[in-house]
């Protein structure tokens, strides 16, 4: 499998929907991401950490330092109710223009 | 915004959110490693494949990190930071500057505070103060206009029941009334108002109830009594007294309830200590007006606010209420037959301001403070140009600097910037200092308006005044910044490079001159108007008041309680003067129906040939026991003044003014003349003597007093005695007053105020516009000299190349004295001119506010050229002499 570069706003996305169903550490994240994903999108972490901050600042997601099952001291991240807002808006947006490219592929 | 908000907080905790940062990436690090591990990896290998993994580290941090700050506040913090540094360098200039904005800024907060208290400032509680307004009453008395803030109850009543414009009205008055019983009774401010009046504010009461309509009904209201919450506090120390009695005045009043804290109703300057209906008041007067005080117009003494009803402009409510006058001044004259009729009056209703100093007709001391405040903005403007002044000759010496950092690729707008932070800095400082200074100046200025103190004194920290002046400095900061920094970008790079700084300051001089040219006009008009105020003010000083104001103390006597009838009445009177006659300290005592300054009394007199007295002025009059004119110290220019054979029986005489004599038989002798009060039908009064004018009212207008003896009048009273004190009147008035307590009965109750008091408080307003022009006036002054002597200083430095080569060529020190003084000269000449010019268009609107003093006057217009000359002259010789001292050879050599 390739490794395919993310759209730029598309990593906020994925992160925030990862984020929907449980909190996870940065490392989680990632794993998850790439699991899901069976490996095409491999999040850099030089990309993924600045991303988070960016996205704590704006208020869509809280970072708190919690115990991981194995008891190690690891960096938290919950999505906030802003943080949900933004992704329904978002991955409407998305969903829209996959349509969109999708039919303008088809046709051309 | 909520981003911005937490980067702000982020960019204060960035080693905490660093180290975080770092903790988390190694905790990646770790699983990483882990999971290669678990693959099979060995521990270097593992390393590796996880370093590769997590990339760029460094870059993620910087990343990081870039979000944990606003640039443009690191800019501004660096800007900041830099211009502390430059500032801490040049101590000189930062105070000098500091200073100059301090005194300029406080000035005007001082003012600001002053005016905005007796103009525009919302009363405490108000609801809906845009609503809110305050009736004036106008008409033509003879060829003036009146504007009266004062009417009868009657007119009150005619406004409720004839007009439509108004949601709600209330009547109010205050009067200073005995508190308290015996001992405890002391002098306090009683607002006597309509149960309506609390319906204007938003003001629950601390405790218990406002009073209601059913206990403010005419003829007489409910014996009710609300307290002020300062009052409460202070004499009752906050305990339950609802229920309790309070004598007020005449009343005995039951305590309802306690007004919330800071509530003063409409006079927020001098708050009164209790309030009772103002138809108790009324009702238990007790004289003649009183007793027809909401049937007839005769007794003009309460105010009037009102409430615009929603959606009705002030004009409309002018036009209604104007009619109710109208009618009400027709049947007014029903009568009063004296009042001339409605269609030559043209009596209309002005519905203004709530504040009297913003209304139709403002007080002399109004009017004079906002002159005033208009006077500290101007002296702000010469400040402010002063200072720009300083920071363009600054920018001038950076200016190779500054061509240097452009030159190396420093963005204009960065520079800018950095002008504009260090002008915000020091307008920062400035405004710190000038909350300093008004805070010390507030109390001075106060003093002198005399009655508003009480009020502005409550509140420490005045956050009007706080927002004025941050505001005025943040105006300040831009026009100081922006000046020089205009002349910045436009400088040529290449030229100052290479020039040096002999070159490249031609466009700087220019403005400056013009700094120097307006602060020359501005400070020859402050000093003009300060000459002229205080030539009004000596004016006021020098005019003679008809009587020895130091040596003369005024009693009034309060007798509670029903009228005791005219023979106990009497009986009390004559008591009261035969016991002050007999103190030690006192020289004479008189009893008197008017006092001056506090009430007097006009009637209109005729006069057999005169066709109408009214036409001449008001004919105030005085009736006394014999020793009046010699308790006052007035002199009588002929004949003799009224004495003990002056009683029933004896023919009726009077003593007039000099005024009233000259006025009404011109170039005649009055004595033995006579003449008519109230009606050509009155039997007619002898003259027997002509008295100095004595000063009764107001410092300017008419003269016409007429004296009468007590004995001879069957109608009058009176309440008050005048005291001739042998030493100290102010030392003495307190012990006379006790002494002269002991023989009053029980129910009565004596108060003292020393002339020299009610003097000195009618000349206030002429006072307050000759401090503070004087004080205003020498502060553009000296502002402007250092100015001058920066500006001039800062040239010569400049011009020592040329000067130097001038000395070299063979000129005398005297030559370049001579120059460089000349120019100063001719900088503050021009502006002597132009001050000229604004103060003789100017002068149209100071007269009114100067006592018989023009406002051209060619003595003040020079004297303040000849002083702003030699100013200029001093400050330009110091910087002249030390240019003429300097070694041409250094001057040389030093470029």
């Amino acid at each position: 499998m390739t490794r395919r570069d993310l759209l730029p706003g598309l990593l906020d996305m994925l992160i925030l929907r990862t984020l929907s169903s449980q909190s996870m550490h940065g490392y989680g994240i990632a794993q998850h991401l790439q699991v899901l994903s069976q490996e095409v999108i491999q999040v850099e972490e030089g990309s993924l950490y600045p991303a988070l901050q960016r996205m704590r600042q704006k208020g869509w997601v809280r970072a708190a330092w919690r115990q991981t099952p194995n008891n190690q001291r690891a960096r938290y991240y919950d999505i906030t109710a802003e943080g949900r807002k933004q992704l329904g808006a978002q991955s409407d947006g998305f969903t829209e223009l996959m349509a969109a490219v999708r039919r303008v592929m088809q046709l051309a | 915004m909520i981003e911005w908000f937490q980067r702000l907080r982020d960019r204060f905790r960035r080693d905490e959110l660093s180290a975080e940062l770092d903790e988390e990436l190694a905790f990646h690090r770790q699983q990483l490693e882990r999971e290669a591990a678990a693959n099979g990896a060995d521990a270097e290998t593992a390393r590796t494949a996880a370093a590769r993994r997590l990339g760029n580290v460094t870059a993620t941090r910087e990343e990081a990190r870039e979000r944990w700050s606003l640039p443009r506040l690191e800019h501004f913090l660096t800007d900041l930071r830099h211009a502390i540094r430059g500032l801490r360098r040049s101590p000189g200039f930062t105070l000098t500057v500091v200073i100059t904005l301090g005194l300029g800024i406080g000035a005007n907060a001082t003012m600001f505070r002053v005016v905005d208290q007796l103009m525009f400032r919302p009363l405490a509680y108000l609801r809906d103060p845009g609503s809110v307004r305050r009736i004036y009453w106008q008409w033509k008395d003879r060829s003036r206009f009146v504007t009266s803030q004062s009417g009868p109850y009657t007119r009150y009543v005619d406004l409720k029941r004839e007009t439509s414009s108004f949601a709600q009205l209330a009547a109010f008055q205050e009067r200073s009334l005995a508190v308290g019983e015996g001992e405890y009774a002391r002098e306090r401010r009683v607002g006597l108002v309509s149960a309506s009046y609390f319906t204007f504010f938003d003001a629950p009461p601390a405790l218990g109830r406002y009073f209601v309509e059913d206990e403010d009904l005419t003829p007489r209201g409910a014996d009710v009594a609300v307290l002020s919450h300062a009052f409460w506090r202070s004499e009752f120390g906050g305990r339950d007294v609802l229920g309790m009695t309070l004598q007020v005045g005449n009343v005995r009043a039951q305590v309802v309830g306690v007004a919330p804290p800071g509530f003063a109703g409409v006079n927020d300057a001098d708050p009164p200590a209790v309030w009772i209906p103002i138809t108790t008041f009324a009702g238990s007067e007790g004289s003649d007006d009183a007793r027809t005080y909401y049937t007839h117009y005769r007794w003009g003494w309460m105010h009037i606010i009102a409430r615009l009803k929603p959606g009705v402009t002030p004009e409309q409510a002018t036009i209604d209420a104007t009619q109710a006058f109208r009618r009400g001044w027709d049947a007014a004259r029903v009568d009063q037959p004296q009042l001339t009729p409605s269609t030559e009056a043209k009596p209309v209703v002005a519905v203004s301001a709530v504040r009297p100093g913003a209304g139709p007709d403002p007080s002399l001391e109004s009017r004079t403070a906002f002159w005033v405040l208009i006077v500290a903005l101007v002296v702000l403007v010469i400040a402010v140009a002063n200072v720009a002044n300083l920071l363009v000759a600054r920018a001038l010496r950076r200016q190779r600097e500054t061509a240097m950092r452009l030159a190396l690729g420093a963005g204009t707008g960065r520079l800018v910037a950095q002008a504009v932070v260090e002008s915000l800095l020091l307008a920062a400082l400035g405004a710190g200092a000038a909350l300093l200074v008004s805070r010390w100046t507030s109390a001075g200025v106060l003093t002198l308006l005399g009655a508003a103190p009480a009020g502005l004194h409550r509140e420490l920290v005045d956050w009007r005044s706080i927002g004025a002046t941050f505001g005025v400095s943040l105006l300040c900061g831009a026009a100081i910044g922006v000046i020089p920094t205009l002349l910045l970008r436009r400088g040529d790079l290449s030229r100052s490079l290479r020039g040096g700084s002999r070159g490249g300051a031609v466009d700087g001089r220019r403005v400056r001159g013009a700094l120097l040219v307006v602060q020359g006009t501005l400070s020859t008009v402050l000093l003009i108007g300060a000459v002229l105020f205080v030539r009004s003010l000596d004016r006021v000083r020098a005019m003679p008041m008809g009587y020895d104001a130091e040596r003369v103390l005024i009693f009034n006597r309060v007798l509670r309680g029903p009228f005791p009838g005219v023979d106990a009445i009497k009986a009390i009177t004559a008591t009261l003067v035969a016991e002050a006659q007999s103190l030690p300290q006192v020289e004479s005592a008189a009893w008197v129906v008017s006092a001056p300054f506090i009430s007097t009394s006009d009637v209109p007199v005729f006069v057999a040939g005169v066709d109408s007295t009214g036409y001449l002025g008001r004919f105030y009059y005085q009736v006394s026991t014999p020793d009046y004119f010699r308790t006052m110290g007035t002199r009588i220019l002929r004949g003799r003044a009224i004495d003990a054979s002056d009683r029933m029986g004896a023919p009726d005489v009077a003593v007039v003014s000099e005024s009233m004599a000259n006025a009404l038989w011109p170039g005649r002798d009055a004595l033995g003349q006579c003449f008519r009060m109230r009606a050509d039908t009155m039997p007619c009064i002898t003259i027997v003597g002509v008295a100095e004018d004595m000063v009764q009212r107001e410092l300017s207008g008419a003269r016409f007093h007429y004296y009468l003896a007590l004995d001879q009048s069957t109608r009058q009273f009176g309440n008050a005695m005048v005291v001739r004190v042998r030493g100290d009147a102010l030392a003495e008035a307190e012990g006379i007053r006790r002494a002269l307590q002991r023989v009053l009965p029980a129910n009565a109750y004596l108060t003292v105020r020393p002339l020299g008091t009610l003097v000195s408080d009618a000349q206030r307003s002429w006072r307050l516009g000759a401090t503070m022009f004087g004080a205003f006036g020498v502060l553009a002054l000296l502002v402007a000299a250092v100015g001058l002597y920066g500006v001039i200083g800062y040239d010569v430095a400049q011009r020592m190349h040329e000067l130097g080569v001038r000395v070299a060529l063979g000129a005398q020190r005297g030559d370049i004295v001579r120059i460089v003084v000349a120019k100063g000269v001719r900088f503050v000449g021009v502006g002597v001119l132009g001050g000229i010019v604004v103060a003789r268009l100017a002068s149209r609107w100071v007269e009114p506010l100067l006592f018989r003093q023009p406002a051209v006057d060619p003595l003040a217009y020079g004297g303040v050229a000849l002083v702003m000359v030699l100013v200029a002259l001093a400050a330009s010789a110091l910087p002249a002499l030390r240019a003429a001292s300097a070694d041409p050879a250094s001057a040389l050599r030093s470029e």
